[in-house]
């Protein structure tokens, strides 16, 4: 009895699976968005080509599809719209002449700011320090008046 | 019809906000007239401008929304930012959301922070407290200058339209109510530290008299940026629709910058109160903190970024906030380098190795985060500027350079708390990080194993995520078993009286454990998702990372002002049901698809629909793995941070107790 109602729930559970068809993304749909993720959408703003719902975006993942049906790489794909609308159209900046100084910038930063911070720590932990406060300024002494005053 | 009066009520706003500006100006020359006709009674004329300009602010505010709410469409901001269809919820929020309308939030908080600085300061910091009002009055200024002058919310437009046009579809939802408020908390609040190192400079103020308070004021913004930031995220994963809640965009970049400066600011000052040293790079930082926040505001209200968040604006707006900020960084950076000198650190470093030296490692990892953040918002900007070149900078880019950064950051946070300060003792230091590393280790481990192939970051993350989470929890029971030693007390009692014993330390751990349960989130969502579009017709079902969706048709639901395409979606798993909209507002050609999500402790099952076309509906299926983490973590850290706080409340309510019973013996 109970392997019965065990089967009926599985049944039921599984039931929807073989009624219906089931969907499967197409092999072009999903290169399609790997492509469109590291392209920009060139009138809106700061989306990718697969983020975004404007109309242009949408004709130019069109585009991108077709030609991954028409049997392009993905390679050919991207060349041709860097070709169509230069460096600005990839979301990635390429390592070239303009876009070295992304790639290089953190690096020097560490480098710089590592060293510095090696330096000067190295430095004041052997340099002595003064051993006591400086020396009170006029209106700290009359604050400290002030308040002993009060007591 | 609404009445003359009320249709003209705005007036009393614009005039109310005109009457503000002047004060601000005097509030900001006050002491200065003071000093020069020699009469330090005017003084407490910017002292007593305080509350008298957020009461004016708040006035011409309140004539907004009043505007608002009645649909006077005379005022163009209304009539530009709200119709008759909108509801009452979004209608006070169209105070913030379009440009002017945030402009003038922008500079109400900034009196609503003098206002409280006044408040504070009159018993804590009287005899500083005139100039530290000029500083802010000379900022509220120059903002009531900009909102006058250049974007006046106030404006009329004749002849009367009969509808307005609709609020940005898109900024009508519940997040969108709290993030812009929240952000610019924020955002103004470092403007409160940054008041006190300018008056400081100015007056040669001994940091040591006026850094606590300034601490809490930063960790006061610090948090409310945070949350903006999180809010901000969830708006963009629950609104937008493509999936991810942070897309490197400029302007999410504008707000991330003075929270890695803020973040920075916030463990360095510590240091400073515990170890007497780094007075002048905190003013430093602050002025630097602050000045991001003003960046920030630039590059989202002037129009130069191209962003989801820019609104239009006038190009002149975009000239004066460049100009008012280059005048105010060059005179705090000026007179940062000319005085600067008088705070000098009293202390130094004993040791390389020490909790002071970790510290210096945090300030000099946020500061390399935030500067490559900049650079990669900023080159873009520059280089089309100067040579007319377009290039883009994007989440690959970003992704690429930040996520090392941001393992590196875990790496301090993990052995950072177990150094002691001044000279760390090797030994016991080596003792402590064993347990926690061969944690880590093991984690790391386990998450390669497991989900091999993985991307190098996964293991390492997770790893280091143990790492830190063991040291924390090592930390407590240490604590916890010193003070059962001590009290002879139950182990409950013993975490209960240790955390509240010292607030600020522990309500920091609770911070670093939400930036964990962060991180955590962050490495599922950004590794583990998995996404399919796929067309679907009713009946349909689609198999993603083992959840079964089934698609069972649409239907047109109609909203108070739009008209929607409602796809209806069952979770086979577990019988939950999706309904994605695609909206067409009211005046407005627009298709907005508003995603659908079912969200559990593991993942969430979020979903989008597009267009259709044979009978069939483009369906965008996400599988996001922890992103509620996200959204948790976020509530850890300002939970830790009202911890931390709560502590100064405590120590006050004290220090008034034993001042009570010293005056009751005397």
């Amino acid at each position: 009895m109970r392997r019965l109602a065990s089967l009926i729930v599985l049944w039921a559970w599984l039931a929807p699976c073989f009624a219906a068809t089931v969907v499967h993304e197409s092999a072009v749909h999903r290169q399609e968005i790997a492509i469109a993720k590291k392209l920009r959408c060139t009138v809106c703003q700061a989306e990718s080509l697969a983020v975004s719902q404007a109309g242009i975006a949408r004709d130019m993942r069109k585009l991108i599809r077709q030609k991954l049906r028409a049997g392009q790489t993905p390679a050919q794909i991207r060349a041709y719209f860097v070709k169509r609308y230069g460096d600005y159209i990839l979301l990635k900046p390429p390592f070239d002449p303009l876009g070295a100084i992304l790639w290089i910038w953190p690096f020097a930063l560490a480098a710089a700011f590592g060293g510095v911070a090696i330096a000067v720590m190295r430095r004041r932990a052997r340099a002595p320090m003064p051993p006591s406060a400086p020396e009170l300024g006029p209106e700290d002494q009359a604050r400290v008046e002030a308040l002993t005053r009060q007591e | 019809m609404v009445s003359g009066v009320s249709l003209n009520l705005i007036e009393l706003g614009h005039f109310a906000a005109y009457l503000a500006f002047f004060v601000a100006i005097i509030q900001a020359l006050a002491p200065l007239a003071g000093r020069v006709f020699k009469t330090p009674g005017l003084r407490t004329l910017s002292i007593n401008a305080a509350p008298l300009l957020f009461l004016l602010t708040t006035v011409g505010a309140l004539t907004i929304v009043y505007s608002l709410l009645t649909n006077n469409f005379s005022v163009l901001y209304v009539a530009n930012n709200s119709n008759t269809h909108l509801p009452i919820f979004y209608k006070i929020a169209a105070l913030w959301g379009g440009h002017r309308g945030s402009l003038y939030l922008w500079v109400w908080i900034l009196t609503g922070y003098t206002a409280a600085v006044a408040y504070h300061g009159r018993s804590r910091y009287p005899d500083r407290l005139a100039v530290i009002m000029a500083v802010q009055g000379a900022l509220i200024a120059g903002f009531y200058g900009l909102i006058l002058f250049l974007s006046d919310p106030f404006t009329r437009v004749f002849p009367i339209p009969p509808q307005g046009q609709n609020m940005n579809p898109l900024l009508q939802d519940p997040g969108m109510v709290i993030h812009p408020p929240m952000l610019y908390m924020g955002y103004v609040g470092f403007s409160v530290p940054f008041a006190f190192a300018v008056t400081a400079l100015l007056t040669n103020w001994r940091s040591e008299l006026w850094v606590s308070h300034t601490r809490r004021w930063a960790l006061f913004g610090w948090g409310f940026l945070t949350a903006g930031i999180i809010f901000g995220a969830w708006w963009s994963y629950y609104v937008l629709g493509w999936g991810g809640y942070w897309g490197w965009d400029p302007v999410e970049n504008a707000s991330f910058m003075p929270w890695l400066m803020g973040t920075a600011l916030i463990h360095s000052i510590s240091v400073q109160e515990r170890r007497r040293m780094l007075h002048t790079w905190n003013i430093f930082l602050i002025i630097t903190t602050f000045a991001l926040s003003l960046l920030g505001t630039f590059l989202v209200r002037s129009g130069v970024l191209a962003s989801v968040h820019t609104f239009s604006a006038a190009p002149g707006q975009g000239i004066y906030l460049l100009t008012f900020m280059v005048v105010v960084l060059t005179l705090a950076f000026g007179l940062f380098l000319i005085k600067g000198g008088y705070q000098q650190a009293e202390e130094s470093f004993v040791s390389p190795l020490s909790r002071e030296s970790m510290f210096i490692w945090n300030n000099v990892i946020f500061t390399i985060a935030c500067a490559s953040v900049m650079l990669g918002t900023l080159y873009p900007l520059f280089l089309q500027a100067a040579t007319g070149a377009r290039i883009s900078v994007g989440p690959p880019y970003f992704d690429l350079v930040m996520v090392p950064i941001f393992l590196v950051m875990l790496a301090v946070m993990a052995i950072g708390p177990l150094v002691s300060w001044r000279k760390a003792n090797l030994p016991k230091l080596r003792g402590r990080l064993v347990v926690p590393a061969l944690v880590g280790v093991a984690l790391a481990v386990v998450v390669a194993v497991i989900w091999a192939p993985v991307y190098w970051t996964a293991p390492v993350a997770v790893g280091l995520v143990g790492f830190v989470a063991t040291s924390i929890v090592s930390n407590v029971a240490r604590a916890v078993s010193q003070r059962r030693k001590q009290h002879h007390e139950g182990v409950w009692r013993a975490f209960i009286g240790t955390l509240l014993g010292n607030r600020r330390h522990y309500g920091g751990m609770i911070v670093h454990t939400g930036i964990l349960v962060i991180a955590i989130g962050l490495v599922g969502s950004g590794l583990f998702k998995a996404s399919k579009l796929v067309m679907m017709a009713p009946g349909d079902v689609l198999h993603l990372a083992h959840e079964r969706v089934r698609f069972d048709g649409t239907r047109n639901v109609r909203g108070p002002d739009y008209n929607a395409v409602e796809g209806r979606l069952t979770i086979l798993n577990n019988g939950a049901k999706l309904h994605p909209e695609q909206r067409v507002f009211f005046g407005s050609p627009m298709k907005v698809e508003r995603p659908s999500v079912n969200s559990t402790l593991l993942r969430d099952v979020y979903v989008d629909i597009g267009d259709h076309q044979n009978g069939k509906w483009e369906i965008h299926l996400f599988i996001n793995p922890l992103v509620n983490f996200i959204w948790t973590g976020g509530g850890i850290v300002i939970a830790g941070l009202a911890f931390s706080l709560s502590d100064y409340a405590r120590r006050r309510k004290r220090v008034v107790v034993a001042s009570e019973a010293v005056a009751s013996q005397s």
